[in-house]
């Protein structure tokens, strides 16, 4: 892995749509680690490691809001981008809430969905940990 | 916190709403009922002031009238007696008055009393009946907000059954477009796109005779089934879907050529929703036994699996509408929850009937389509 290549955990139950998002990441350079479950992602050993990840919202077992919930709580701040088939606002607004940086709605363009993931990715490389001084 | 307690607020609303009603009706209940009261106290006591109006009245006209008076009933008057009074050097003409009866005063008290008595008992029923009504309104309303809440929920997971074979199978052109795909990993995912394709079509299968079934309009071509050749066809014609998964017909007990009065169409559709559910729950090596037996001139079609099976008491809720158990049958499978709900209703146009069975879970399940037997005029 070169040091530029970025890292996306992909999460999705449903194999013909992760297997179509993890080949047209692997094209865009990405590397691409995908799960069938949340349970299964969470037992990552370089989640602090991962530069992005792209999470379904209804999946087997714990729902892709509890995996943002828990990633959160690990203290992982990587922009979480949700695709789900919800697309009312209050889902959206709820999720957004939760700690979701970017939502796309089911079904999606993959070019859009790639270029998401490259905007994320920009913005997450530009922000810079705040340094607050302070005299003691 | 504030904006997030209103939200919590406006979802509990009714609640709120149900407690100041009956809050006010049993106010208006309770005032109505000590109101009753006062007017009851305050006819009682004119009742008593009147007794002793008349009794003045009735000592005057005596007097006045210079008959020699007896101590006793007053002559007419039932309720007023005669009482001499004790001789004084003042009074002049005959020493007596004349008083209620101790009699009719106890009257009435009692009277009064049971007027009372009365009053609570039926302010007491008017409260409890206006909590009993308030109670069943609460319920019905409950039930409503809660056949909307799932039927809401039914609609996101039809959604959600609608969008997601139709994100893979777009997503899966685009790449192919792309070019990015060749040899076995194109077949391998052309096979994945028929299967989605497959759902797709069997959720609208489901949705279609859903709205049928609820709006009456199914309409169902009966014709005579040899029905262990019928199940036989369908697993042959089905080898796609079958092939990871080991299947037994066993006529049993059931007579050769034994032929049920069904419509081909509900059959093949309760056969493919059963299928269905148990490739969604079932493992890996999923094993699927038909067998069959004759009871009341009705044939028992038998589908056992070796899938996960769920709690004995909820065999009758797997058939609610628009329901999915969650919670109580294997987590995050995805589906509409319509699809048994559907079989049974299919089953029962057809005069027929269908239960399921399980011993608990993990121990399998088994679903038994009941459908009439046709015999055979000799």
């Amino acid at each position: 892995m070169s040091n530029d290549q970025k890292r996306v955990i992909l999460l999705e139950d449903e194999e013909l749509i992760r297997s179509m998002i993890q080949i047209n990441f692997e094209r865009e350079g990405f590397l691409v680690t995908a799960y069938e479950t949340g349970e299964e992602l969470l037992q990552d050993k370089h989640l602090a490691q991962t530069d992005i990840f792209v999470l379904d919202l209804m999946l087997p077992g714990i729902s892709g809001q509890e995996v943002t919930r828990r990633l959160r709580d690990l203290g992982i701040q990587r922009p979480i981008l949700m695709v789900t088939a919800k697309d009312d606002m209050e889902a959206c607004v709820t999720n957004l809430d939760k700690g979701v940086d970017d939502y796309l709605v089911k079904p999606f363009d993959m070019k859009e969905l790639v270029a998401r993931v490259h905007v994320l990715l920009r913005r997450d490389t530009n922000w810079k940990c705040p340094v607050f001084e302070m005299d003691v | 916190m504030l904006q997030r307690f209103f939200r919590h607020l406006k979802k509990k609303s009714h609640h709120f709403f149900f407690l100041c009603v009956l809050a006010c009706l049993v106010l208006v209940t309770g005032w109505w009922t000590l109101f009753i009261k006062k007017m009851i106290e305050q006819s009682y006591d004119q009742q008593i002031r009147y007794a002793y109006k008349q009794a003045e009245v009735l000592t005057l006209q005596l007097k006045l009238a210079q008959v020699p008076v007896m101590p006793g009933l007053v002559p007419g008057h039932k309720d007023f007696e005669i009482i001499a009074q004790v001789e004084s050097t003042r009074q002049v003409g005959p020493r007596f008055s004349v008083q209620p009866t101790m009699d009719y005063l106890v009257s009435l008290e009692q009277e009064r009393n049971k007027r009372t008595a009365m009053v609570f008992g039926e302010g007491s029923l008017l409260g409890l009946s206006v909590l009993v009504s308030c109670f069943m309104l609460y319920q019905l309303i409950r039930l409503e907000k809660r056949a909307k809440e799932e039927l809401y929920e039914f609609w996101n997971r039809v959604t959600h059954e609608i969008k997601t074979p139709i994100t893979g199978i777009r997503a899966f052109l685009e790449t192919l477009k792309r070019g990015t795909l060749s040899g076995d990993d194109l077949n391998y995912m052309v096979d994945l796109a028929l299967k989605q394709v497959e759902r797709q079509q069997q959720l609208t299968q489901n949705i279609l005779v859903g709205r049928q079934l609820e709006k009456g309009l199914k309409q169902q071509q009966m014709e005579s089934l040899e029905i262990v050749g019928f199940i036989k066809n369908y697993i042959h014609s089905h080898n796609l879907q079958l092939a990871r998964i080991e299947t037994e017909v066993d006529p049993g007990s059931l007579p050769p050529e034994t032929i049920v009065h069904a419509d081909p169409n509900s059959v093949h559709t309760i056969l493919d929703n059963l299928v269905d559910n148990a490739i969604k729950y079932g493992p890996a090596n999923l094993r699927l036994q038909f067998s069959f037996e004759i009871e009341d001139q009705k044939v028992h079609v038998r589908v056992k699996d070796n899938g996960p099976g769920f709690p004995p008491e909820l065999a009758d809720h797997l058939f609610d509408a628009y329901r999915r158990l969650a919670g109580e049958l294997p987590e995050g499978k995805h589906g509409t929850g319509m699809g048994l709900h559907i079989c049974r209703s299919l089953a029962r146009h057809m005069g027929g009937e269908m239960t399921a069975s399980s011993e608990g879970t993990g121990t399998g399940a088994t679903f038994t389509v009941i459908l009439k037997q046709e015999v055979m005029q000799p």
